[in-house]
C-alpha cells in the first residue's frame, strides 16, 4: 500500500532534504489550519480583535510559501529527483498552493468577523457557519494527516467529504436569502455571511485538491475531475 | 580429572585395543585398528548431527541415562535451556505488565527519539491525540501534532516549561504537553487532557468580570445618592462623618470592581500586538508627573529605547509599581525609576527605601488581595490587586517580574522585556515583527 518509502536514498543527505522538507509542508498546514481555526473563532464568538489578529497574521503562511517553493526548485536543480521523488516534490509544490489559498481565504473570514462584530448578531449568532466551518476543519485536518502518513484510502475520504460542505453551502445560501427577504435592512449583515461561507466552500475545495494530490503522491493516478465512484473502483482494483 | 573423562579415554582406547587385537589376530594389525578409530569417530560424529539437529529445531535436548562424556554436555545443555526458558517467560510476563500499566494511564505517552519520530505510544496517545498503531512508527511527531505552538516548542527545546495546544481531535479540547528526558537516545512525550481545567478556569474568570460587572450598577445608584445627600447642608451638619466615610468607601468598592474587570480582561487574551511602540520613557514621566508626592523621585531613562506593546497596559505597570513604591515607603525618602538596556533584553526598575519586604512573602506579592501585613495599604487607599495586574500585563508582553527587596532597607521591582520586542526607533515596526526568515 505504501509505494512512498523516503528512506531508500544511498545519500542520506538526500534522504534528510526530503523529509525535512515533508515536515515543513505539514508545519505550514498546521499554521494554516490555526488561522482557519481562529478565524471561524472570530465569526462566531464576535471577536473582532482576534479576526484582525488572523487577517494580519497570513503574512507568516506566504513566507513558509516562498521558502518551501524555493527548497522544492533547489532540490529539483540539484538532485533531479524520479519516480516517486518527483511525483513527491510535484505533490508538494501543489499543495503548498492550495495551503497558501486556505490561508488567503482565512484571511478574508478574519476581516469579515471583524466587521461582523461590530453589527447586530443575529439570535443564533451564526452557528450555521460553524457547523460548516467545523466540516471544513475536519477536512482540512484530515487531508493533511493523510499527507503525514501517506494514506491514500483516507485522502479519498477528504475527496468524498467535500460534497457534503457543498450542500451545507447552498443551505447557508437558501437561507441567507430568506433573511434578505424577510427583511432588507439584514441586507449588508447578511452579505458579509453569504462571503464568509463561500470562503469556507473554498477552502472545503482546496482541502479535497490537496487529497487528490496525496492520492497522485501514493498511487500515482491522476484523480483531478475524475467521478469518485470511478476513483473508488480504481482503487479497489489495484 | 573428572571421572567421566578417564571413563571416556579409557573405555575409547579399550576398543581401539581390541581393533587391533581382532587384526592382529587376521594379520592385519594396522586395518584393525584404522576401523576401530573410523567407528569410533562416526560415532561421536552422529551424536555431534544429532545433537546439531536438535538445538537448530529448538526442540529441549534429551539427556541420556548414565554419567558418561555426552551425558553431562547434554544434561549442562539442558540444564541452560531451561533456564533461558525461565527467564524468557519472566520477562515476557514482566514487558506485558510494563504493557498493561502504560496502556492503562490516563495521560497519552509517546516515546520519542532525538529526531521527534515515534518509537512507540500508549493507548491513551490513540485516544487523546489520534495516533494510529502501526502506522505511525518512525513518523515525525510533529508531522501528525501540526499546531505552530507544539512545532516551535519542538524547534526552541525549552522543555522545562509544559504549553497548553488546542487538541488535534475536535474543537475546544485543549491538552497540556511535556517533554522529558528518558534516556541517551529516546525522551518521552507527555500528553494530558486538561479541557476541563481549561473550561474551569475560564469560568472563574467570566464569573469574576461579570459579577464585577453586575456590581457596579448598584454601586452607581448608592455613590449618586451619597453625592445628593451630600449636597444637602442640613443632612451635612447632622450626618457629615458618616456621609463622607460612606463616599470614600463606595469610591474604593469603585475602583476594586474596576481593577477586577481590567484583570479578568487581562487574563482573557493572552498576547499583547506587537504592531505599536511604546514610548517607555514619556509613559514613566507623565507618571511621574501625575502622581503628586512627597518622595524624590529620580529617573534615568534611555530615550532611544521603545518597546513593541499596548500603552494601556504598559502604563498600569508604570503607575501601579510607582504607586505601590510611593505607598509603602516613608515621604521624603528617594525612589528611582530606570528604563535601560540589558544583555538580553530591557529592564524597567523602580526602587524604593520603603519599608522593604519579608522574603518569604516575596512570591506571594502577585497574588489577588494578598497583604504582607493585613490592613496595611488599606488605610494608605490600596485595594491589593495592582501587583496581580502588573504581572498579568508583563506576561501579555512576555516580559517577567522580578522583586528584590531587604526589610528596612528597600524594595527593587524590576521587569524585564525580551529583545524581541525591544527597538531603538518608533518607525519601521511593522515588518519588525515578520519573522519572515526561511523555514529550513
Amino acid at each position: 500500500m505504501n509505494t512512498l518509502d523516503l528512506n531508500h536514498h544511498i545519500s542520506k543527505r538526500f534522504n534528510k532534504d526530503l523529509e525535512d522538507l515533508r515536515n515543513s509542508v505539514l508545519a505550514m498546514g498546521g499554521l494554516v489550519e490555526t488561522q482557519l481555526a481562529k478565524a471561524i473563532d472570530a465569526v462566531v464568538s464576535g471577536n473582532s480583535e482576534l479576526g484582525l489578529r488572523v487577517a494580519h497574521d497570513d503574512y507568516k503562511v506566504n513566507s513558509f510559501e516562498v521558502s518551501i517553493d524555493e527548497e522544492c526548485s533547489r532540490i529539483l536543480a540539484t538532485r533531479g529527483p524520479t519516480a516517486s521523488d518527483l511525483r513527491l516534490i510535484i505533490a508538494i509544490v501543489k499543495t503548498i498552493t492550495d495551503l497558501e489559498r486556505i490561508g488567503d481565504e482565512a484571511e478574508k473570514i478574519g476581516f469579515l468577523a471583524s466587521k461582523l462584530a461590530n453589527m447586530d448578531r443575529p439570535a443564533g449568532s451564526y452557528s450555521e457557519l460553524r457547523t460548516m466551518g467545523n466540516l471544513v476543519r475536519a477536512m482540512l485536518k484530515a487531508s493533511m494527516d493523510a499527507f503525514a502518513r501517506l494514506d491514500g484510502s483516507a485522502a479519498l475520504e477528504v475527496v468524498k467529504d467535500d460534497e457534503e460542505v457543498d450542500r451545507n453551502y447552498e443551505m447557508i445560501q437558501r437561507q441567507c436569502i430568506t433573511f434578505m427577504m424577510e427583511d432588507p435592512r439584514t441586507i449588508q449583515r447578511v452579505m458579509n455571511v453569504t462571503w464568509a461561507a463561500r470562503s469556507l466552500e473554498r477552502i472545503g475545495d482546496h482541502a479535497k485538491n490537496i487529497g487528490e494530490y496525496v492520492i497522485y503522491m501514493v498511487h500515482g493516478k491522476d484523480v483531478r475531475h475524475t467521478a469518485v465512484e470511478d476513483v473508488d473502483l480504481d482503487l479497489i482494483g489495484r | 580429572m573428572p571421572n567421566s573423562f578417564r571413563n571416556a579415554l579409557l573405555s575409547s582406547g579399550f576398543v581401539l585395543l581390541v581393533g587391533l587385537a581382532i587384526g592382529a589376530y587376521f594379520g592385519f594389525a594396522v586395518y584393525g585398528l584404522l576401523i576401530a578409530m573410523s567407528g569410533l569417530f562416526f560415532l561421536q560424529l552422529g551424536r555431534v548431527l544429532r545433537l546439531e539437529k536438535t538445538l537448530h529445531s529448538g526442540r529441549r535436548v534429551a539427556v541420556p541415562d548414565g554419567d558418561g562424556v555426552w551425558a553431562r554436555v547434554l544434561a549442562g545443555i539442558h540444564r541452560q535451556q531451561v533456564r533461558v526458558r525461565k527467564h524468557k517467560g519472566r520477562y515476557r510476563r514482566l514487558m506485558k505488565e510494563v504493557r498493561q500499566s502504560s496502556n492503562s494511564l490516563p495521560d497519552a505517552i509517546v516515546v520519542l527519539n532525538l529526531d521527534h519520530e515515534i518509537q512507540r505510544f500508549n493507548k491513551a496517545a490513540e485516544r487523546i491525540v489520534g495516533l494510529q498503531k502501526r502506522r505511525d512508527r518512525d513518523q515525525r511527531i510533529d508531522n501528525l501534532l501540526r499546531h505552530p505552538d507544539f512545532v516551535a516548542f519542538l524547534r526552541d527545546g525549552k522543555f522545562d516549561v509544559p504549553i497548553i495546544i488546542p487538541s488535534p481531535k475536535g474543537e475546544d479540547c485543549w491538552i497540556s504537553v511535556q517533554l522529558v528526558n528518558s534516556g541517551q537516545d529516546s525522551r518521552l512525550l507527555i500528553l494530558r487532557d486538561v479541557t476541563e481545567r481549561t473550561r474551569l478556569s475560564r469560568m472563574r474568570r467570566d464569573f469574576v468580570a461579570n459579577a464585577s460587572h453586575e456590581l457596579r450598577t448598584p454601586l452607581t445608584v448608592i455613590s449618586g445618592y451619597l453625592e445628593a445627600m451630600e449636597a444637602d447642608s442640613m443632612l451635612r451638619d447632622e450626618w457629615g462623618k458618616p456621609l463622607d466615610e460612606m463616599h470614600t468607601q463606595s469610591q474604593r468598592m469603585r475602583r476594586m470592581l474596576d481593577e477586577l474587570l481590567a484583570l479578568s480582561q487581562l487574563e482573557a487574551n493572552t498576547q499583547a500586538s506587537m504592531e505599536q511602540t511604546v514610548d517607555l520613557a514619556t509613559v514613566v514621566r507623565d507618571a511621574v508627573a501625575m502622581l503628586e508626592t512627597a518622595h524624590t523621585v529620580s529617573i534615568d531613562l534611555d530615550d532611544n529605547l521603545f518597546l513593541l506593546g499596548e500603552y494601556p497596559d504598559i502604563t498600569s505597570v508604570v503607575t501601579n509599581l510607582m504607586s505601590n513604591a510611593m505607598r509603602y515607603s516613608a515621604a521624603g525618602t528617594m525612589i528611582s525609576v530606570s528604563w535601560s538596556m540589558t544583555s538580553d533584553g530591557g529592564a524597567l526598575c523602580v526602587c524604593d527605601e520603603g519599608e522593604g519586604i519579608a522574603e518569604d512573602d516575596i512570591p506571594r506579592l502577585t497574588e489577588r488581595f494578598f497583604r504582607v501585613n493585613r490592613g496595611r495599604g488599606r488605610d494608605t487607599g490600596g485595594v491589593g490587586l495592582g501587583l496581580a495586574i502588573v504581572k498579568h500585563a508583563l506576561a501579555r508582553h512576555d516580559a517577567t517580574l522580578s522583586v528584590e527587596s531587604e526589610l528596612g532597607v528597600g524594595s527593587k521591582f524590576q521587569c524585564h522585556f525580551p529583545m524581541e520586542r525591544i527597538v531603538s526607533s518608533p518607525v519601521a515596526v511593522a515588518e519588525a515583527s515578520g519573522g519572515a526568515s526561511s523555514h529550513f
